[in-house]
């Protein structure tokens, strides 16, 4: 179980840090077609630092930023954009994963289509590495019981 | 039996280095991994994918099959953690 | 069929094959939060997308020969390339129609065995799925290695979830398997360093003049004990009964038949597309040793079978067996023993499919599956038995089933080579499975030997027929009259598809 953290310095610490990280994240990212990262990258930061929020303050309080079911949507969405990249390559008449199609609808040239093609994949990629990265550390560390709307309500109860 | 394990994995490890005997000198530039298909990653991703990590433009366009791959891999393990082990119905 | 009229979905087919399955399950999970029910059909649909396009892509390699699909639209050593000729071609139909049969039969006894857990099942179903199929159809060395992965994975999650002890099984699975996958991928790493490339053919063109590299002989022994671990070759096979006796029913129906076979398809792939036929046959000695692996596994398998109490437990052995044949064919050497191990693939996917499905429903009614619990079954389930015996008796070898005749193949290959023990070890097969059968008859009619009709309701001891339900007996027929059919057409699916799949040796 992850329960509350009662560290103040870890939690103020954490709630500064994250942002950060987050951004950090984000630009790793973005910036995969000029310096190393991309999506597995990227999306192992941002899911670094959504651990350290469910670390820093416990399942309970992180839940409302962290909704396991989003967790689920997220992961499957994220594949679901790169290989509906590919997917819309055929649709435009090409091959599967055929960025260079996407010029098409972009209205630029092929290489700039590709290189726009590749960033959409990151982004896919970044959001299912994220995703899956938290939905295993809530999975393992609880031992897949998540704590219920009713175990909750007794929780701060007993603390009140 | 533990001996007979040990004695396996030895022998695995032993025929990995034989098998290194034949290999190319390491960093070797006229070896063929960096003859056959590398030299126009190097030369055309700039002018073909508009990226000039050429890394980012192997793995996500010109390889990109095999990362959507991995991209699924891991997606499996995430559904599988949840299959396995999650006991609250989602 | 109804695509050819869209020329553009015929040429995309093979990419359509695998991308289908692997969208509808990214998606699953989102479906199964809407709506629970949904996620069935939808899976239902995925599948039999794929099993469409499947059979298009064979019916247009027949018609126009072997399609070369680019992913991504890169020329081959750059990019990777799908190529579907006539084994692929066949290996795909007989994967997506086996799933779409599984997953029909499957409905009942995931919700009975699994409840709660239908959305995921389904998820991870569809990859499984995903995973053999992109194994089978692509022309790329380390693509093969991406989808082995998603298969395996997708097959672990399967496994632990079924009765007690499963997790264990899994897990031991789990260490067999990723050192399987791993000498597969240090393979590929070696063969890389000297060549330069990840493509089939790229590698078959450049990998002759290196022929007597050590790096070359060092990835070829790893290749062949890597894909003898996932395909459970004796003494490779430990993993294989624990895993598949405690895998849910549906599971064991679907992965049971599929990933042996598709290692199998692996194997002949690098013996005979990777490498050269000349080098597996007379570089290495690797058609002896297959020869000496399939005989010692076809023994082995079948003594194993015979000293087990459990349906499941047997059928294990028995697919070692069955291994056995067909790694020996293709140690054989010789284009008839080739066909053979090929139609017996075949064969064995639609047995094996069958005899899991059995055991599913035993386990279904009777929660177990033991041997004893087949008794008075013939007149409980008269429907169910008949699938059973037709599909027993191919699996004994018995005419007009097609089990007999991939084993006549065999065996004439064993003839036209002269090995002996091998014919000896197909005959103690075959007289094993019938002992191994007639046992279970025996008990399925009960000992008194009252072999009446099964519509008996006059006696008191009398049982009332309780089959099996529809959704999970149709399936099981359709997969019995396969059998009796591909005995049928045997000649047919030699002629127009298997001929070519085979290289003449």
């Amino acid at each position: 179980m992850i329960y509350r953290g009662e560290d103040i310095i870890i939690r103020t610490i954490s709630r500064m840090l994250i942002p950060f990280i987050q951004l950090y994240g984000l630009y790793v990212i973005m910036h995969g077609h000029y310096s190393p990262g991309g999506g597995f990258q990227g999306g192992v930061i941002l899911g670094a630092s959504l651990i350290l929020l469910l670390l820093a303050y416990g399942y309970q309080d992180a839940k409302s930023r962290v909704p396991e079911k989003l967790l689920t949507v997220f992961s499957g969405v994220g594949v679901f954009i790169y290989a509906g990249t590919g997917f819309l390559c055929l649709v435009l008449l090409g091959n599967f994963l055929d960025y260079a199609m996407l010029a098409k609808i972009l209205h630029t040239d092929a290489a700039h289509a590709r290189s726009l093609g590749i960033l959409s994949v990151e982004i896919g990629v970044g959001m299912a590495v994220m995703a899956v990265m938290v939905s295993i550390f809530l999975d393992i560390s609880t031992g897949g019981v998540l704590p219920g709307e009713e175990e909750e309500k007794q929780k701060t109860a007993e603390e009140a | 039996m533990k001996f007979f394990g040990f004695l396996i994995t030895l022998l695995t490890g032993a025929v990995l280095i034989y098998g290194t005997l034949d290999m190319p000198a390491y960093g070797d530039p006229d070896s063929p991994a960096s003859r056959h298909v590398s030299p126009r990653y190097i030369e055309m991703t700039e002018i073909e994918t508009a990226t000039p990590n050429m890394v980012t433009s192997i793995l996500a366009d010109y390889r990109g099959y095999d990362t959507m791959g991995e991209t699924t891999v891991i997606f499996t393990a995430g559904m599988s953690c949840i299959f396995l082990l999650r006991k609250r119905k989602s | 069929m109804i695509l050819e009229q869209f020329p553009f979905l015929v040429h995309s087919a093979p990419a359509l094959i695998i991308v289908i399955p692997l969208m509808f399950a990214l998606l699953t999970p989102v479906i199964g939060l809407i709506r629970r029910e949904w996620t069935f059909p939808w899976m239902l649909l995925a599948l039999l997308l794929a099993t469409l396009f499947s059979v298009t892509a064979l019916q247009d390699v027949m018609r126009n020969g072997v399609i070369h699909y680019r992913m991504g639209n890169w020329e081959p050593p750059w990019g990777i390339e799908y190529v579907v000729d006539h084994l692929n071609g066949l290996m795909l139909v007989l994967i997506s129609a086996t799933a779409l049969l599984v997953a029909v039969y499957g409905k009942k006894s995931v919700e009975q065995e699994l409840p709660g857990k239908e959305v995921y099942f389904r998820c991870i179903f569809l990859l499984q799925v995903t995973g053999f199929l992109g194994i089978v159809i692509t022309g790329d060395a380390f693509n093969l290695y991406v989808f082995l992965e998603i298969a395996s994975l997708a097959g672990y999650a399967l496994i632990a979830i079924g009765e007690d002890g499963a997790p264990f099984a899994s897990f031991r699975y789990i260490i067999m398997g990723t050192i399987g996958a791993c000498f597969y991928l240090l393979a590929i790493g070696y063969l890389y360093i000297v060549t330069g490339s990840l493509n089939m053919a790229d590698l078959a063109r450049l990998l002759p003049p290196l022929y007597g590299s050590k790096v070359v002989l060092t990835a070829f022994a790893f290749f062949m004990v890597g894909i003898a671990i996932k395909m459970a070759l004796f003494p490779l096979h430990v993993w294989l009964p624990d895993a598949y006796t405690k895998a849910p029913s549906a599971v064991s129906a679907l992965v049971a038949p599929l990933m042996t076979k598709v290692s199998v398809y692996v194997m002949i792939r690098i013996l005979f597309g990777v490498f050269a036929p000349s080098f597996s046959i007379s570089v290495v000695p690797a058609m002896k040793i297959l020869l000496v692996a399939g005989i010692v596994a076809i023994f082995t398998g079948a003594i194993l079978a015979l000293a087990q109490k459990d349906f499941k437990r047997m059928l294990c052995y028995i697919i070692v067996a069955e291994v056995g044949y067909m790694v020996g064919g293709v140690g054989l050497a010789n284009t008839t023993a080739l066909r053979g191990a090929v139609l017996h693939i075949a064969n064995d996917v639609v047995m094996t499919a069958g005899l899991f499905a059995v055991a599913g429903i035993i386990n279904y009614k009777m929660r177990e599956h033991r041997l004893d619990d087949f008794k008075d079954m013939f007149k409980r389930m008269p429907f169910t038995m008949a699938a059973f015996a037709t599909i027993a008796l191919s699996i004994i070898g018995v005419p007009p089933t097609g089990g007999f005749f991939s084993k006549w193949y065999l065996l004439q290959g064993a003839l036209q080579e002269g090995s002996w023990i091998f014919v000896a070890a197909l005959l103690f097969s075959s007289l094993v499975n019938v002992v191994l059968f007639f046992r279970i008859f025996e008990i399925g009619y009960g000992f008194h030997g009252d072999h009446g009709h099964s519509a008996g309701g006059d006696g008191g001891e009398a049982v009332a027929i309780r089959e099996a339900p529809l959704s999970m007996l149709v399936p099981l027929m359709i997969a019995a009259a396969t059998i009796v059919l591909l005995g049928f057409y045997n000649q047919a699916l030699i002629g127009k598809i298997i001929q070519y799949a085979v290289p003449v040796l």
